[in-house]
This record gives C-alpha cells, structure tokens and sequence, in this order.
C-alpha cells in the first residue's frame, strides 16, 4: 500500500475523566473513499474534531499526506488539505451561495488589500478567477442557477450540496462529510451517492464519511471503520463489516441479520 | 424654521463622528461578540495623535487624518493582542469586563503622561462659514461630513468586495465553521479591530477640529453614545450603526436647540433604554435568540 494520504495514529481524547475515543489509529489512502460508523456517542464526531483540527487530541498524534498536522490550528489543518461539512448544515446562511464559495476559496489567491480597495486591474484579474473557480464547481454540482440566492433561502438538500461544494472549493486532499444524509429522502440520498462518487473520481480527493444510512454507506464505500464507545470496533470491507457478529452486535443488540 | 434647519447641519456632523465611532462597536461585536467599551478611548488617543502631529510636526489635516487612523488602527490591533486575544475562548462577560479595564488604563494612563488639562486643538484650517439662505455651514462641518462619506464608502467596499470582508462576514455568521473554510481567524480579528480602530482615529481628529479642545476622558461620553448609536441601528450591523449614529447626533442637537441643553445626554441613554424595551435587535439587526 502506498503511503495514506491521512494518517491517524493512537488518538486518544479524554474529557475530564471520561475518555471519549480511546487509542483509535486509522487511515486514508489516496483517492479512497472511508466510512466512519458506530452507534450514537460512539465518539465519531470527537474523532472528526482532533483529525480536522478543531480539539487537540490529548494523545496520539495526526498524519496529513506524511507530514504532522497535530496541534496546528483549524484554519492551517484547513489550509494543508483537509475540509469538511458539518452535521447540522453551518453555512454562511446570509452570504450568497457564490460568496460562500468565494469565501472557501480565499487561500488559493493573492489579492493586496490596496489593489482591492484602488480596484487596480490586479483586483478584477484576481476576483474574475476565483468566480470562474467558484462557478465551475457550482456548475458541476448543479447549482450555478443559484449562485446569487442566499444561502439560506435554498431548500434542505441544496444547502446539503452547498456545503459540499464550499469544501471543495478550499481544494482539499481529503474532504470530511459529516453525516450527508442525514434528513434526506431516499431520492435525495441516491443524488447524495452519485455527488460523493463524483467527488472521489472527478476530483481526486480522498472522503472519509460519517454516516447511519447503512444502505448509502455499504453501497459506496470501500473500507469501513466501526467505532462503538470510543474503541475501534472493526475495519474491513462492507461485506467483512456485515458479516462481522461484533458489529451486528454493537448495531443491532445481537440480532443476527444485519440487513444493509 | 432656520434655527430648525440649522440645529439639522449641526446634528449631520455631530452624528457623522457618532456613526464613525459606532462602525467600530458594531464591527467588533459582530466578528467576536465583544462590546469594546475601550473603543471611546482609541478615539481619544486619534484626537491626541493628531494633535501632536499638527503641533509638534505640523501636518496638514490630511496628514493629520491619515497618520492618525494608522496609529489608532495599530494601536487597536494591539489592544487586542494584548487584553483580548488570550480571552477569546473564555466567556463573554470576561472581555467585557477587561474592555472597562482597558478603558480605564487608555484614560488614565494619558492622563498621567500628559496630564488632565484640556488643551487646545490646533485649528489647521481656517473656519470659513457659508451662507446657504437661512442656515449656516461651516468649511469644518463640510470636512466632517464629507471625509465621514467617503470612509463609509471604502469600509462598504472592504466589507463587500475584498477577500478580507468576506472573511470577516463569514466569521460573522459561524466563526468555527470559517476556521473549517481555512480562514485565519486571529488574523480577521485584528484585521477588523485595525479598521474599526482606524475610523475611530479619524472621529477623533475630526472632533478635535469641530469642538477644538482635546482631553484624556474626552472618549468617555461619546464612547458610549456610540455604542447607544449601534444598538439603535441593531449591533452587528454596519449601516445600522452609520445610521444610528446620525439619528444620535440629530437627536441631541435638537434638545441642545429647545433649550434642555442640560438634558442632551439624558436624552440618548432614553434613547437605549426605550430600545432596548421595544426593539431589542435595534433597527437593522436581526432577532436571533440566544440558546442556554
């Protein structure tokens, strides 16, 4: 296997006395697409906030693409190359969608504070890029027709798709999602499929996904990890993981047909 | 009716050096939710930066205007360094109470360096006063108005149009989702203390050349009708707070006009309480309720 592009070793994060993830090592290889799984309180989003940046771990350190990210502030983890969406939809809800876009691409460009405030031609050069940029990715992602809505006037999903694209846009190398379906229908969540797949194969980057709708998870991921309080529970393939009887266990009370 | 007319122009500048002020109060307390009650005392330390320049280097006005807005942001910039930045993850009650600590150590602090005496504003230019039929309108109060215009209208770009004001609206609005997004969030905060602190340097100069005398405590009082001019405009917003600084400074010309001169300032603290009672979020801002 060649070297992960994300690497996680022996996190541990206790709060007070209450460990909260407990010794989890895990990885990403380039281009691979993760699933992250457990029961409620499993620790998933604790997880999520010491790899993206957000806590530090109180053990163990973190890997991005070899280099050592532990400890770096949110915005520098944001800057090397790792986004994310968030559970309950946190976009800039009064800023245009274009904006919030605009707003994730700001690392990629140089743009002096007086050329902006003189509006040389540098500025209009800079500013026409990150546009062009930004309104690709809303096209690809059929959103250009809502670029200039605010944000939070668009329906459920297409803030879901939003968040997506405003992730993207800080062109990460690997991208977070932090339970995409959640709230979704089945139609909705069979677009949500074919976005992450897109995702993995058009832009090269790497997806690690929280996730409960089973169905989504074993259709698309290549690898599972489960975690049920704090511990790493299992990892392999979505058929391993069906087939594995501690996972049943964990899921489903000891229940024996673990129905994906 | 002139008198009417009149006490409008004399509000206009009056409520032109509110609204500058207030910028900065409602600027702050939208990125990080602080009320920067040291805020008044920046403007003070413009007033004085201004004062020396004129004096000791003889600068022009614009030199004057423009060196103090880069000390004043500077200044600002270290003010949060230093009494903010290790705070921020601490409740908000703690900045508050540190921004009266800050407050008190600006003004106390000068009037030890420079003593408490009021001191005379050099007057760089000539006041000339035009006839405009019924009412007067002084060269001064033209400058007041019009430098007011044109840093409203740069602010309005900076906030809309540069990469920078983007970031501050995104912090703004979910300052750890922003920090996800890669935006450096201890570099938007002083980036917007800087500015904030910037137009309150310009408020000062432009006060000093309007009533033409300086003092260390002079922040004090037009410090918090600033503050009472961003809640009135709803605090995180910023054409609120240019706004409600006018409304302000109209409002206390007109009792200074009728007579209750002695009540002016009376007036405006009205002004927060009955806005506070009936219109919480103030005219532009948004109701957000504050979850427990």
């Amino acid at each position: 296997m060649t070297t992960p592009i994300l690497e996680a070793k022996e996190l541990t994060q206790k709060f007070g006395g209450l460990t909260a993830v407990d010794n989890v090592s895990l990885h990403v290889g380039v281009d691979e697409l993760v699933a992250l799984i457990g029961p409620n309180g499993a620790g998933k989003t604790t997880l999520f906030n010491m790899l993206t940046g957000v806590n530090a771990p109180t053990e163990g350190d973190v890997y991005l693409a070899g280099e050592k990210i532990t400890g770096k502030k949110a915005y520098a983890v944001a800057q090397m190359g790792i986004s994310r969406t968030f559970q309950n939809i946190r976009l800039f809800s009064d800023m245009t969608v274009l904006e919030n876009v605009l707003t994730a691409l700001t690392n990629h460009y140089k743009e002096s504070f007086v050329s902006s405030v003189l509006r040389l031609p540098s500025y209009y050069k800079t500013e026409d890029a990150m546009k062009e940029e930004a309104m690709k990715l809303l096209n690809d992602f059929g959103l250009a027709s809502v670029a200039e809505n605010r944000a939070g006037n668009l329906p459920y999903g297409a803030q879901r798709r939003v968040e997506i694209v405003r992730a993207l846009a800080t062109r990460p190398k690997v991208i977070f999602l932090d339970e995409p379906a959640a709230g979704m229908n089945p139609e909705e969540t069979a677009d949500l499929t074919r976005l992450i797949k897109k995702i993995q194969s058009e832009y090269h980057t790497a997806v690690l996904l929280i996730e409960h709708d089973m169905s989504l998870v074993m259709n698309i991921a290549e690898r599972i990890y489960v975690l049920d309080h704090g511990h790493l529970l299992a990892e392999g393939t979505p058929k391993e993981i069906q087939d594995n009887p501690e996972v049943i266990k964990a899921y489903l009370g000891g229940d024996a047909d673990a129905d994906a | 009716m002139s008198t009417f007319l009149q006490q409008l122009i004399n509000g206009l500048s009056l409520g032109s050096i509110y609204a500058l002020l207030a910028l900065g109060y409602t600027m702050v307390y939208g990125i990080i939710k602080l009320l920067n009650f040291a805020h008044g005392d920046v403007y003070m330390l413009g007033a004085f930066f201004g004062y020396y320049t004129i004096k000791c280097l003889h600068f022009g006005f614009f030199g004057a205007l423009i060196s103090s807005m880069v000390f004043c942001a500077l200044a600002g910039v270290l003010v949060e360094i230093i009494a903010y930045k290790p705070l921020l993850n601490s409740p908000r009650i703690t900045m508050l109470i540190t921004a009266i600590g800050v407050s008190y150590f600006l003004e106390n602090g000068m009037t030890y360096l420079f003593t408490a005496n009021t001191r005379n504003f050099p007057q760089v230019i000539k006041r000339v006063s035009y006839d405009l039929g019924p009412v007067q309108v002084s060269n001064v109060q033209l400058l007041i108005f019009i430098t007011t215009i044109i840093l409203l209208i740069l602010l309005q770009v900076i906030v809309q149009k540069t990469k920078m004001g983007r970031a501050m609206r995104a912090m703004a609005v979910d300052p750890d989702a922003a920090a996800l997004m890669g935006i450096n969030v201890s570099g938007t905060i002083a980036f917007t203390f800087a500015i904030g602190s910037a137009l309150a340097g310009a408020a000062g100069v432009l006060i000093g050349m309007y009533y033409n005398s300086i003092d260390p405590m002079m922040g004090l009082t037009p410090g918090i009708k600033a503050f009472v001019a961003a809640v009135l405009g709803g605090i995180g917003s910023i054409p609120g707070a240019a706004i409600g600084g006018i409304v302000i400074g109209f409002l206390e010309t007109m009792f200074q006009s009728i007579g209750l001169s002695a009540y002016k300032d009376a007036a405006v603290y009205a002004v927060l309480i009955i806005i506070l009672l009936v219109l919480p979020s103030g005219l532009f801002g948004k109701r957000t309720i504050e979850k427990v």
